[in-house]
C-alpha cells in the first residue's frame, strides 16, 4: 500500500518528463531575461517552502506527498528544458537545452569511451568519477540522452527528500526551507539539464554535509568518517575548496579526543587528542585518494593530460582569469579565424603542459600574487554572494549571507546564546576562505564549489533553527508538556536513524557506481565487438574516411528534429524559432550558421567529440534509424567541428561555403567570433 | 554485536533492492511514457520534400547551353595540354593581376533538365603552368593544389561536388581527368569557382581547364 503510494506520488514527476505541458506552467520556475527579477525568485522559493508547511504536523502520507512535490519541482525544471529547447539560465553548457556542449561533451566523450571498452582518451587531470558514473547511465539507458538526463533530474530529487527530512528532523522545518532553497537554486543555475560533473559533486555533497552534521553534533565516529568519505569523493568529482576536507581532518583529533582528566598543560592538550580516531579519519581520506587515483589510471590512457588547474593558477600569476593563459600561450588553439585540422586535444593537451611550466614559473617568481588572489576571491565572494547563487537573486544571497555571520559570530557567543555546533561552521568557513585563493570564483563561477556549498548552506539554516529555538522556548515554557516533547524526541530520534541510514547507503552507491563499477564496465567491453561511437571519432586527425554510420548508433533521443516554425516544442522534436534561437555560438559559429539552413524534419544527432550526424526523415523508417546511415564525400567532414552529412542531406550554397569557405566566405563566418566559452 | 551487524546488513540489503527496484521501475516508466508523450508531441509528418531522386541518369551526346564568368559571356577556346588533341575548354585562374583573373564560370543549361542526366567534366591543370611553377621552386612552395567547386543549382536543391588536383606534385595527375556530373531533374546551371579549402584557404596561383564534350553553346 505504502509503496503504491510513493509509486501514485512519484507519477506528475513523470509526467511532467515525459509528456508535453504549456510552457506558462513552466517559466515562472526559470530564471527567463523577460520576467520581472522578484518572479525569478520568489516561485522556486515558495514552492521549496511546502514541504516544509506539510511537515507542520506529521501525517500519515506527509513522506510520500512531500517526495512527490520535490520530485515535481526539480522534474518542472528539466521540464523546461525538455518544453522550452533552452536552459533555466541559458548556461552554455547546453544547447537546445539538451545537448551537451563544451564542458558536457567532453565528459559524455569519456563516459562513451569507457562504456565501448576504450578507456577516456583525453581528461582534463584526474576527472573520471563522473565519465565514469555517466558511462554506466549511458549503457543502462543505451545511449538516451532524455531518459539519462531524466533519471538523474529523479536522483538529485531523491537525494534532495533525503537530505531535507535529515535537515528537518536535526535543524527543524525552517532550517529545512533554507536547505531546499539553496538546492534548488543551484540546481537550476548549474545542474539541471547538463551533463557536468556538478550532478555528482552536488548530490555527493549534500548527502556528506547532513552525515558530517549528525557526526559532529551526536560525535559518532563511523559517521563522521563516512562523511569525510563522501566529503572526499565529492571533491575529487568536483574538484574545489580542498582545505575544508583537510580541515575537517584535523577536527577529528580534537572534537572526538578523550574526556578523561589527564597531565596539565600541553601534555593534557596533546594527551587528550583522538590520535588514533584522526589517523583512521586520515587513513579513510587517503584511501578515497588513493582509490580516485587507481580508477584515474585504470580509467584514462596515457598520455594523460595535466588538470586544467594550471590554467587558473596562471590566471592567478598574472592577476586576471585563465583566459590569460589562452592569450599568452594558447593562440593557434584559440584562432578563430582559421580552421585547423590538428584534433583539439592534441592542441590541448601541449597547451596545458606549456601552461603548468609557465604558471610554476610565475606563481615562484611572484608568489605573492597568491595573498591579491585571496583578496579578490574573498571580496567576490562576499560582494556576489557566490555560495549562495547571489547573481540569481541578489536580496536572498545578502540575507543568507547575514545570518551566515551572525550564526558564526553567535557560535563564539556565551553558552546560552551559543549556535550548536558552531565549531563545525567555522571549520567549514575557514576552509572555504583558505581554499579561494587557489579556487577563485572568477574562472567557473559559483558551480565550482558544488561539493562544498552545502556544508555552507548548513550554517544560514543553523541561524534559522537558533531563531526558532529561542522563539519557540518562550512558548514552550507557557505550557507545552514536557512528556510529549519527550516521546517526540524518541520518535524523531528513531526516524532520524532511519533516514541516516538510508542516506550512508544512497552515498554509497553513489561512490561505488563513480569509483568502481566503471572500471568493470571497461574490463567487460574492452574486447566485445559492437558498432562504437568512438571509432567514428578518432583522435590523430579530423579528417576522417568513414562512408557510413551504424544506423544502431542513432538510437532514440540521441539528437533533435527540427519541427516548422510555430509547432509544438518538445524534445527531441523542437520548433524552427526555438531551433534558431539555440543554435551553438561562440567557437561553434560557423556550425550554428550552417545548421540555420538545415530544412524542416532534418535530424541532428550528438556522435560526440564536436561531431554532429545530420540527416533528413528518409534516414529513418518506423522511427528507428535505417541499418547503415551513407555518408556524403569525406570532403565535406574535413573539417574541425565537423558534421557528418547524410548523403540524403541537399545543402544550399550558403551551407557549401561554410563546409568550404572561400577567401571571401572565411571573412564572412569567421570575423563575428565571439569571445571564449568557459572550459 | 553479531546479531546487530547482521541485522544491519540486512536493512542495508533491503535498501540497495530498494532502490534497484526505483532505479529498474522508473527507468521503465519513463520509457513507457515517454514513447506515449512523444506521440502527442509529434504531429503525423507529410512526406519529406528534400528525398534526393535515384533515378537512372541518361548520358545525352548533346546538352544545350551558355557559358558566362557570371558578367560576360565566355566562348570556349582550343586548349592543347599533356600532348593530347585540342579540347574546347574554358580557363578558370586566380591572379593577382585583375585583367587575368577569373576563378569562376556558370553554365546555363538551355531549357532546364527534365530527367536525371550525366554531364562529363574534363579538367587539367594546363602543362605551361605546370612547367611555369616546376621551373621556380619559390612559387612552387607557395601552392598546394587546386580545389574547384562544381555547383549544380537546380529548382528545389543544390548539389556540390569538388574536383581535387595537384599536377605539380602527383606526376599521375598531369593529363586530362574526367568526372561524371549527375545533374538532377530541373537543373538550370552549373557553377564552377576556384576555391581555397581549410585549413589555409590557399589560392595561390591556382588555375584550370575545364572542358564540357557534351556542351553545345546556343546563341541567346
Amino acid at each position: 500500500m505504502r509503496l503504491a503510494g510513493w509509486l501514485v506520488l512519484m507519477m506528475p514527476a513523470l509526467w511532467l518528463l515525459t509528456h508535453p505541458v504549456p510552457l506558462a506552467w513552466l517559466v515562472p520556475l526559470a530564471r527567463e531575461q523577460n520576467v520581472p527579477a522578484a518572479m525569478r525568485l520568489w516561485p522556486l522559493l515558495l514552492s521549496c517552502l511546502v514541504p516544509s508547511l506539510l511537515a507542520y504536523r506529521d501525517w500519515k502520507w506527509r513522506r510520500q506527498v512531500t517526495f512527490g512535490w520535490i520530485a515535481l519541482l526539480f522534474c518542472s525544471l528539466q521540464a523546461y528544458c525538455f518544453n522550452s529547447a533552452s536552459h533555466p539560465i541559458t548556461n552554455p553548457f547546453v544547447v537546445w537545452g539538451f545537448l551537451p556542449g563544451t564542458d558536457g561533451r567532453h565528459y559524455l566523450n569519456g563516459a562513451v569511451e569507457i562504456a565501448e571498452g576504450i578507456g577516456i582518451r583525453s581528461a582534463f587531470g584526474a576527472r573520471q568519477m563522473w565519465p565514469g558514473f555517466l558511462a554506466l547511465l549511458h549503457t543502462w539507458c543505451h545511449g538516451d540522452l532524455k531518459l539519462m538526463l531524466s533519471l538523474l533530474a529523479l536522483m538529485q530529487a531523491a537525494i534532495a527528500v533525503t537530505t531535507w527530512e535529515l535537515i528537518r528532523l536535526m535543524l527543524g522545518r525552517v532550517a529545512a526551507f533554507i536547505w531546499l532553497g539553496c538546492v534548488a537554486l543551484f540546481y537550476r543555475s548549474y545542474v539541471v539539464g547538463m551533463f557536468v560533473t556538478e550532478q555528482i559533486g552536488l548530490p555527493l555533497g549534500m548527502l556528506a554535509a547532513v552525515t558530517l552534521l549528525y557526526a559532529w553534533r551526536r560525535q559518532s565516529m563511523v559517521f563522521w568518517l563516512l562523511g569525510l568519505l563522501l566529503l572526499t569523493c565529492s571533491l575529487n568529482a568536483r574538484p574545489g575548496c580542498y582545505f575544508v576536507a583537510a580541515l575537517l581532518v584535523a577536527a577529528t583529533f580534537w572534537r572526538f579526543r578523550h574526556t578523561a582528566p589527564a597531565a596539565d598543560g600541553s601534555r593534557k592538550f596533546l594527551g587528550d587528542l583522538a590520535w588514533r580516531r584522526g589517523m583512521i579519519a586520515i587513513a579513510a581520506v587517503s584511501f578515497c585518494i588513493a582509490a580516485n587515483a587507481l580508477s584515474f589510471r585504470h580509467l584514462v590512457n596515457p598520455p594523460r593530460m595535466p588538470s586544467n588547474f594550471w590554467l587558473v593558477l596562471y590566471g592567478i600569476a598574472k592577476g586576471g582569469t585563465w583566459l590569460d593563459s589562452v592569450r599568452d600561450e594558447g593562440r593557434e588553439l584559440f584562432d578563430f579565424t582559421k580552421v585547423s585540422t590538428v584534433s583539439e586535444e592534441e592542441l590541448w593537451y601541449g597547451f596545458v603542459s606549456r601552461v603548468k611550466q609557465a604558471a610554476i614559473k610565475q606563481i615562484a617568481a611572484n608568489p605573492r600574487m597568491l595573498l591579491h588572489a585571496a583578496w579578490r576571491a574573498w571580496r567576490q565572494i562576499i560582494t556576489k554572494q557566490t555560495f549562495f547563487v547571489g547573481e540569481a537573486a541578489p536580496g536572498w544571497g545578502i540575507l543568507l549571507l547575514l545570518m551566515s555571520a551572525i550564526a558564526l559570530g553567535l557560535a563564539g557567543s556565551k553558552r546560552n546564546t551559543a549556535i550548536d555546533d558552531g565549531g563545525l561552521y567555522w571549520l567549514v568557513w575557514i576552509g572555504v576562505f583558505l581554499s579561494l585563493p587557489l579556487a577563485p570564483p572568477w574562472d567557473s563561477g559559483p558551480r565550482i564549489y558544488a561539493a562544498t556549498d552545502p556544508l555552507i548552506w548548513l550554517t544560514p539554516a543553523a541561524f534559522c533553527t537558533w531563531c526558532a529555538k529561542r522563539l519557540s522556548g518562550r512558548r514552550s515554557s507557557r505550557g507545552r508538556a514536557e512528556l510529549s516533547i519527550a516521546n517526540d524526541r524518541q520518535t524523531e530520534c528513531l526516524e532520524l536513524n532511519a533516514r541516516l541510514r538510508w542516506n550512508s547507503t544512497v552515498g554509497l552507491l553513489l561512490v561505488i557506481s563513480s569509483v568502481l563499477f566503471p572500471s568493470v564496465l571497461l574490463a567487460l567491453n574492452r574486447n566485445k565487438t559492437m558498432p562504437r561511437y568512438s571509432d567514428l571519432m578518432p583522435l590523430g586527425t579530423t579528417s576522417i574516411t568513414v562512408n557510413e554510420i551504424p544506423g544502431s548508433l542513432i538510437r532514440r533521443n540521441r539528437g533533435i528534429m527540427v519541427g516548422p516554425e510555430k509547432s509544438r516544442t518538445f524534445l527531441p522534436r523542437l520548433a524552427r524559432d526555438d531551433f534558431e534561437r539555440g543554435v551553438p555560438r561562440g567557437r561553434e559559429f560557423a556550425i550554428g550558421e550552417f545548421m540555420k539552413e538545415l530544412p524542416d524534419n532534418s535530424y541532428i544527432a550528438v556522435l560526440g567529440r564536436p561531431r554532429y550526424l545530420i540527416c533528413d526523415r528518409s534516414a529513418f523508417q518506423n522511427e528507428a534509424a535505417i541499418t547503415r546511415i551513407p555518408l556524403q564525400a569525406a570532403d565535406w567532414m574535413a573539417y574541425k567541428y565537423i558534421f557528418s552529412l547524410s548523403s540524403s542531406v541537399a545543402i544550399t550554397a550558403k551551407q557549401v561555403m561554410i563546409l568550404c569557405p572561400s577567401s571571401a566566405s572565411h571573412e564572412i563566418f569567421w570575423k563575428p567570433a565571439v569571445p571564449l566559452s568557459g572550459k | 554485536m553479531k546479531r546487530k551487524l547482521t541485522a544491519g546488513l540486512k536493512r542495508n540489503i533491503v535498501d540497495l533492492l530498494v532502490i534497484s527496484a526505483a532505479v529498474i521501475g522508473g527507468t521503465f516508466l519513463l520509457r513507457k511514457a515517454d514513447q506515449a508523450g512523444a506521440g502527442k508531441a509529434t504531429p503525423e509528418l507529410p512526406p519529406s520534400p528534400h528525398r534526393i531522386t535515384e533515378a537512372p541518369a541518361i548520358r545525352p551526346r548533346i546538352i544545350p547551353g551558355r557559358m558566362d564568368n557570371f558578367k560576360d559571356a565566355i566562348v570556349p577556346k582550343p586548349i592543347r595540354s599533356w600532348d593530347t588533341k585540342p579540347r574546347d575548354g574554358v580557363t578558370l585562374r586566380v591572379s593577382p593581376d585583375s585583367a587575368s583573373n577569373q576563378p569562376s564560370a556558370r553554365v546555363l543549361l538551355i531549357p532546364p533538365t527534365t530527367a536525371p542526366v550525366i554531364l562529363e567534366i574534363q579538367y587539367t591543370v594546363d602543362e605551361s603552368v605546370i612547367n611555369m611553377l616546376s621551373a621556380n621552386d619559390a612559387l612552387k612552395d607557395r601552392t598546394d593544389g587546386v580545389t574547384v567547386l562544381v555547383s549544380t543549382v537546380g529548382i528545389a536543391y543544390n548539389h556540390f561536388t569538388l574536383l581535387k588536383l595537384d599536377p605539380l606534385r602527383i606526376t599521375e595527375q598531369r593529363k586530362w581527368l574526367t568526372h561524371n556530373l549527375a545533374l538532377p531533374v530541373g537543373t538550370t546551371e552549373v557553377d564552377f569557382s576556384i576555391i581555397g579549402p581549410p585549413p589555409d584557404y590557399n589560392v595561390f596561383e591556382d588555375s584550370c581547364v575545364i572542358s564540357l564534350p557534351q556542351l553545345r553553346i546556343v546563341s541567346p
